[in-house]
């Protein structure tokens, strides 16, 4: 059985500064046969049943919680973790209670920022003060778990910035934070206005700030950028960096099954016409390894090796014995497990190159 | 064909002039190319030489042009580069002619390289027909230039024909004037074989073919050839001529200007200069007339994957075989393994050669600074020919140093000789002479480090003069030099490839610049590295990269993974080219920063 599934839902009313993802702003046009498509797409696996759900985008919350209904009940009744993602301008309380009734038991809101002119240099549409109201109105519900996403390493932010951010974040008690760095992508309007990356050491300073802060406030560092109070782990992030199949449904989305990974097509026009069109990538077992390590590296619990070595007929410790000892301060080795510390965790890339350059 | 009917010309200018252009013109109104076939620059035939404008192997054609005296000739078209580092490429086509279309820029006048260029033409006794190009341009000057041409080369231009090869005016005139005033090959056809070797090119299915003008008698196929200065016999396959495709002809005549081609395998025997003669009946001497070039500038060349040394030996040797200019000889470092020590006429060819063994042969490679040869003179009386800084020999058993000078004719507007001025003297030039050339140009003269012409001398030229002046050099002399070695220290390990030898008095300058610049060029690692630059014992510049902190993909999720992946497999591609030395990653630019820092 494929353990999980991700919907992408491309639409959203406004345009992200740093976001590369597919999105277009909604269309009616477009809209009733892209519908008719996703629908399609996902009855065609008949799926029974279902442990994760995950409704990404684009912007979920944009649809009517008729669309919603339609698109959801194309999935078994019982999913354990049912997430979608959110934004603060387009989840009201009517929405939130559809949503609960309809089996959504964890929300990811994109909050980005707690200070009003950095959410503008976002070009996000809504303040700080709507986000903290619509946490609250979440708090209240009864969703049973929820995240929210926040940025660090915009232009001109300072330490003093993330502070404050990672300070009001505490406050409100929310159990799960993913944090990111801004990465400046090519596509994204940041990549193409010419958007300098923050300094590097500055970077690394407020990394160091919200990690060593959320971890004495209680928050496990269970991913390279997730944190959580205990027993509120995304069970669906993690089946991508345990190396699952999960099903992507939708323009934009990507999947993997039977261990072949697929995307499907980026354009809405096409999806609308054609359907997913998706394009399987063409990887040998060695090179679907290096994908195991490059997720699993990513937690803190790390890879086991025993099964990577049963599954991708290889031994870890033998074919990768040079980079292991170049880094070996960082590693750590826990049962059948190996996993990195805080500091490997910071240079995972570099560490990855090296895995990499091992043919 | 009569061989009085026959023309074998070039056209030399000075880089930018248009004579490519002309060329092309010429190739069109003969009809030698379809207009559909007629790609800019046709005679340019390498992709480097299309893309940066400029010419780098001379190319010959043939072409029949049908005159107004209602006579066919034959005309043999030889292509020649402008750049100052290929002179002696002009030199070689010059030798293959008997007269030389001199095309001048009737907007900018009379340049140093158009100078260098008459002066080898008048030498190798050609007959010079100037022709003013441009003359469309709305900065156009025909007459002020036509007295320049006069007053500098002394040749006559009362009936220069004034062209604009862009737009092809009056090129028909120029097709006439080539008829009536260049003078036809004066060679025997019966005498004894006598043909000049001046380029060839190796191919895969029939060897190496050599390009001849055959000044004596004929060759045809099954002749044996004998090349007079290796003595290596071949029996001819096949000859033929470019037009500019490849045409198979029964036989060369004396007068043409065509290719040999004769199952050659070893390198070594076709000699750019050689003089090719008929077994049968052998000529007694040798064709004279080709100067041997001798290299200027060296650096290292190493492939990035040391498993490719042998690669990179074959690749070096075929671009050798028709590029007399290019010397070559296997040297180590500790920092880099095994490579070559390679010898160039200047930057720019070192540059096109570097370029053309990573695109013809797909070769990544890593370039040292470049070195002129010093002559070091060491206390037991013995002197060295030192090109590569690392292997100079102790301070203490060197007594002195002497380096190479050049002396540099610069032509600047009048309104930039203080700029020049400066910049000559901050580069330790010594004045010589200043001329006024015309009402707005001065001939700057200078005698001038080679050294310092290498560094950045072409780059700050333009940027003072506004890319006004221009400029040629030529060998004067050696002279002694308070010279020093300098060393950079990574991580506190001296890397053998990155030891320069710098004037003394611009030591720290120049050593903290280069701090400076390795700082920037080499990405940061999991530890700090010290940077040092050190003469002798003694740190003279200090700087530190600092620890790598943070290279993470904050998000990767299912939708992600290809495109993060690509992501590393391109941050791979760079480690790739990257040397490690000790246990710092080095970049392949980080051995050129010398050329590229500013030590102002």
């Amino acid at each position: 059985m494929v353990p999980s599934a991700y919907v992408h839902i491309p639409f959203c009313d406004s345009i992200c500064a740093y976001c590369d993802f597919v999105r277009i702003q909604k269309n009616e046009s477009f809209f009733s046969s892209w519908k008719e498509k996703l629908i399609q797409e996902i009855q065609e696996y008949k799926i029974s049943s279902l442990h994760t759900l995950y409704f990404g985008g684009g912007t979920p919350s944009l649809l009517s919680v008729d669309d919603f209904v339609s698109i959801r009940n194309c999935f078994p009744k019982d999913i354990e973790e049912f997430t979608v993602e959110c934004n603060p301008e387009s989840l009201d309380e009517d929405k939130l209670n559809a949503y609960v009734a309809l089996g959504v038991n964890r929300i990811s809101l994109g909050v980005q920022s707690f200070k009003d002119d950095l959410l503008k240099v976002c070009r996000r549409t809504h303040t700080a003060s709507q986000a903290i109201s619509v946490i609250e109105n979440i708090k209240k519900s009864s969703v049973s778990t929820f995240s929210i996403d926040l940025i660090f390493g915009l232009p001109n932010q300072t330490m003093e910035d993330v502070k404050k951010d990672i300070f009001t974040f505490l406050s409100l008690d929310i159990p799960h934070l993913s944090i990111y760095s801004l990465q400046i992508e090519e596509n994204s309007i940041f990549g193409k206005t010419g958007v300098e990356p923050c300094d590097s050491d500055l970077e690394a300073d407020m990394f160091e700030y919200i990690t060593k802060t959320l971890e004495a406030a209680g928050y496990i560092h269970y991913e390279i950028s997730s944190f959580c109070k205990p027993g509120h782990y995304s069970k669906h992030n993690l089946a991508y960096w345990q190396d699952k199949d999960f099903y992507g449904f939708g323009c934009g989305a990507s999947g993997r099954l039977d261990g072949i990974r697929y995307d499907n097509t980026t354009s809405l026009k096409e999806y609308c016409s054609l359907g997913p069109c998706p394009v399987y990538i063409d990887e040998t077992l060695a090179e679907r390894g290096m994908d195991a390590i490059m997720m699993a590296l990513r937690t803190k619990f790390g890879l086991n090796i025993k099964e990577w070595n049963l599954k991708y007929q290889s031994d870890f410790k033998e074919h990768y014995a040079q980079v292991l000892d170049k880094y070996r301060e960082y590693f750590c080795f826990e049962g059948e497990c190996i996993y990195l510390k805080d500091a490997g965790l910071e240079i995972l890339n570099t560490i990855l190159v090296d895995f990499m350059l091992i043919e | 064909m009569d061989q009085k009917n026959i023309r074998n010309f070039c056209i030399i200018a000075h880089i930018d002039h248009g004579k490519s252009t002309l060329a092309d013109r010429i190739l069109e109104l003969t009809d030698t190319v379809e207009k559909r076939e007629m790609k800019d620059q046709i005679l340019d035939s390498m992709d480097l030489e299309r893309e940066r404008g400029i010419t780098i192997k001379l190319n010959a054609v043939q072409l029949v042009y049908h005159a107004k005296d209602g006579q066919d000739y034959l005309f043999h078209l030889i292509d020649t580069p402008g750049h100052v580092d290929f002179t002696y490429e002009v030199s070689r086509s010059l030798a293959a002619c008997d007269g030389a279309i001199l095309v001048v820029d009737a907007a900018q006048g009379v340049q140093a390289q158009t100078l260098a260029n008459v002066y080898l033409a008048l030498e190798n006794d050609l007959e010079i027909l100037p022709v003013l190009n441009k003359v469309d341009l709305p900065s156009a000057q025909p007459e002020v230039v036509k007295k320049e041409i006069e007053d500098l080369i002394g040749l006559d231009c009362s009936e220069a024909v004034e062209i604009s090869a862009k737009s092809g005016l009056n090129v028909d005139k120029v097709l006439e004037e080539i008829v009536h005033k260049l003078p036809s090959p004066k060679g025997d056809k019966d005498a004894p074989t006598q043909a000049l070797v001046f380029d060839s090119f190796y191919d895969s299915y029939r060897g190496i073919i050599a390009f001849v003008s055959v000044k004596n008698g004929t060759i045809k196929p099954k002749d044996k050839i004998r090349f007079m200065a290796t003595g290596a016999e071949y029996e001819v396959t096949e000859v033929g001529v470019r037009t500019p495709k490849e045409v198979v002809e029964d036989q060369l005549n004396c007068g043409d200007v065509g290719w040999v081609s004769a199952a050659i395998k070893n390198i070594e025997d076709v000699r750019v200069g050689d003089t090719i003669t008929v077994a049968s009946n052998p000529a007694s001497e040798p064709l004279s007339g080709y100067r041997e070039m001798h290299p200027m500038v060296y650096c290292g060349l190493y492939p990035v994957d040391n498993a490719r040394y042998d690669d990179l030996k074959e690749a070096l040797s075929k671009l050798k075989l028709n590029d007399a200019a290019l010397h070559f000889e296997p040297e180590t470092s500790q920092a880099l393994g095994f490579g070559f020590r390679c010898g160039f006429l200047g930057l720019l060819h070192m540059d096109v050669v570097e370029e053309r063994l990573e695109r013809e042969y797909n070769l990544s490679l890593i370039a040292t600074s470049p070195s002129v040869i010093y002559h070091v003179y060491k206390t037991d009386g013995i002197m060295e020919e030192i090109d590569n800084p690392s292997a100079l020999p102790e301070p203490q058993k060197v007594d002195h140093i002497e380096e190479p000078y050049v002396k540099c004719d610069i032509m600047v507007p009048k309104e930039y000789v203080g700029p020049m001025m400066d910049l000559c003297q901050k580069k330790r030039g010594e004045y010589v002479d200043l001329q006024v050339l015309d009402d707005v140009r001065m001939m700057m003269v200078y005698q001038m480090p080679l050294s310092e012409i290498i560094y950045d001398f072409f780059d700050k030229m333009k940027s003072c003069t506004k890319g006004y002046a221009s400029f040629d050099y030529e060998f004067s002399g050696y002279r002694t030099s308070s010279l020093v070695k300098m060393d950079i220290l990574l991580n506190g390990q001296i890397v053998d490839a990155l030891s320069t030898i710098v004037f003394r008095d611009f030591a720290y300058n120049r050593g903290n610049a280069m701090a400076v610049k390795l700082k920037d060029l080499i990405p940061k690692q999991q530890f700090e590295i010290p940077v040092q630059a050190a003469i002798g014992g003694k740190i003279i510049a200090r700087t530190n990269i600092k620890a790598l902190r943070k290279n993470v993909l904050a998000k990767c999720y299912g939708g992600d993974i290809s495109r993060k992946k690509k992501l590393l497999e391109k941050q791979k591609e760079g480690k790739k080219r990257m040397k490690m030395v000790g246990s710092v990653e080095i970049p392949q630019e980080a051995f050129m920063a010398v050329l590229s820092m500013d030590d102002d």
